[in-house]
């Protein structure tokens, strides 16, 4: 089986499909979270079988020249075919006819998803990767147009912005939206509900939105509309090829030390809210708590829901002078997205003087209580039943006042 | 009545004004011919306002479909020659690069690009019409 969360990128320069490579496919590459694996080609015949072979990919999208049985890669050369056809295209009162006449690497697709930015491998090639065991097709059975500008110039150079006169991205740009979505953690499905937003958006701004008035703006939206008429899946499009994984988070607004004013001595509560705003949920993770470095407790959560949160509670005798309190969500099952935000820092300052008499202060424990009933203390490791925070006002004024 | 044409050209983009949108009685019309002869509050100007209606809301006939079909390519052809653009396309086999007049000229002779840039055509007028 490929490995979930690989992607191989065909990239080849020649031909003019550096206007999609060098500016679009790149950009998705680089902006791929960072637990996914993208491996990008020169679009070789040879490098990508290198790429297939090493990395094992499960999504392979490659930009390159197509016609229905056949999809083309760098300097032209055919990479993957279905034997048995002619593709003809009658054009300007001419003929093209590209003949496919052996089969070239269908096999080599089994189990990944195929995306092919190409014209026309959509009417018989994408079939046919399917019927070979690729899990999923994406493309067009039709000629893919992705760049147009008004005669009388020359085309602008790669990677020149979209302007009134010349647009050499906006279409590789919606289709591009499909393997973002992908990477992302989406489904082929929404993969491509994804491009046809992204082509309705586009087609949206040419046609009542802010390029509306733009001299290429009547050929945008028209062939806007011709390449988002000609995509199409096959397979298994609720496939997920990236399933991503948990993201907890900590901010330092999610912690809170209560009492707000203590000294030397108090019992202090620390809490801290963990959310999960990644793709998965979190199997578990366990919450730990430092002052100055040092380790005073830990708090083991059971599971994170994707979207949802978990507390963790602790307390601590607060010692005299300032202090760096660490709370880090760590040993995430599975792996943590961004390990980059499971951590925060918060400077506090005890000081040494006695507390002026407060008659009725509720524990630090008794705040615990209040914040989160719910909780079960070890010695060192209180366990936490995801408590609520709804009986929080009612149980600190019975405390204030008893 | 006449101030939900006024607002629809005013949304349109300045390049439609003058490119024909509607068929009635086999003639095209263009968005200021149709507020001309609201605004006139002629016959015509009715007739333009009741087909316009039709259009939005979407109702389809075998009559609509073919000369929506016809004004798609009027409406290209136009284009092309008025304001010509290059294209690049991702096929195998045939030229990458393509001009107006090999647009045209596909157009013309029912090509397989051309037929399918006029199907896509027809889509644009109709988001035209609901704009």
């Amino acid at each position: 089986m490929p490995r979930e969360g690989v992607v191989v990128f065909s990239e080849p320069s020649c031909c003019y499909l550096e206007y999609i490579t060098r500016c679009v496919t790149k950009k998705v590459a680089e902006e791929a979270p960072s637990y996914i694996e993208v491996h990008e080609t020169r679009g070789l015949p040879e490098e990508n079988d290198e790429a297939l072979e090493n990395f094992d990919p499960v999504i392979f999208y490659s930009v390159g020249h197509g016609q229905c049985c056949v999809h083309k890669v760098e300097n032209n050369l055919r990479y993957i075919e279905v034997a048995g056809y002619d593709c003809k295209v009658h054009f300007a009162c001419e003929s093209y006819t590209e003949k496919c006449r052996e089969n070239r690497r269908l096999d080599a697709f089994a189990g990944r998803v195929v995306h092919l930015l190409s014209c026309v491998t959509g009417m018989y090639l994408g079939p046919a990767l399917v019927e070979h065991g690729a899990r999923a097709f994406v493309g067009y059975d039709h000629l893919f147009v992705f760049g147009w500008w008004a005669e009388g110039s020359l085309p602008p150079p790669p990677c020149t912005p979209t302007e009134p006169t010349h647009d050499m991205r906006s279409a590789a740009e919606c289709d591009a939206e499909g393997v973002r979505t992908l990477l992302n953690g989406g489904s082929v499905a929404d993969a491509i509900d994804a491009m046809k937003a992204k082509f309705e958006e586009y087609i949206e701004k040419y046609t009542t939105g802010e390029w509306k008035d733009w001299p290429i703006a009547e050929y945008g939206r028209m062939f806007l509309q011709h390449d988002l008429d000609h995509l199409v899946a096959y397979g298994d499009l609720s496939y997920v090829p990236c399933p991503g994984l948990p993201d907890l988070a900590i901010a330092p607004e999610d912690v809170t030390i209560s009492p707000e004013v203590f000294r030397e001595g108090d019992e202090v509560a620390i809490a801290a809210i963990v959310r999960n705003v990644g793709l998965v949920d979190a199997e578990s993770a366990v919450v730990r708590f430092y002052v100055d470095g040092e380790l005073i407790s830990e708090a083991v959560l059971d599971r994170v829901e994707a979207g949802g949160h978990a507390y963790a509670a602790t307390k601590w005798i607060a010692v005299a002078g300032t202090h760096t309190l660490t709370v880090s969500v760590e040993d995430v099952e599975p792996a943590d997205a961004r390990p980059e935000n499971n951590t925060v820092e918060i400077e506090i300052d005890v000081g040494v003087a006695p507390p002026s008499p407060v008659p009725h202060r509720p524990s630090a424990r008794r705040t615990i209580e209040c914040l989160f009933p719910r909780i079960t203390y070890g010695t060192l490791m209180p366990r936490i039943e995801l408590g609520t925070l709804c009986p929080r006002l009612r149980c600190l004024l019975e405390a204030l006042f008893r | 009545m006449l101030e939900k044409i006024e607002r629809w050209v005013s949304r349109l983009p300045k390049s439609e004004l003058g490119m024909p949108i509607l068929e009635l009685d086999g003639v095209f019309y263009t968005p200021l011919d149709i507020l001309e002869e609201v605004r006139a509050g002629t016959e015509l100007g009715e007739r333009l306002q009741e087909r316009w209606e039709e259009l939005r809301r979407g109702i389809r006939t075998l009559h609509n479909d073919e000369t929506m079909y016809e004004l798609a390519r009027v409406r290209l052809l136009k284009r092309l020659q008025e304001r010509p653009v290059r294209i690049m396309t991702l096929t195998a086999g045939m030229p990458t690069e393509i001009t107006a007049e090999q647009l045209m000229r596909d157009i013309e002779t029912g090509g397989d690009l051309g037929e399918s840039l006029v199907k896509a055509e027809v889509k644009v007028i109709q988001r035209l019409i609901r704009a």
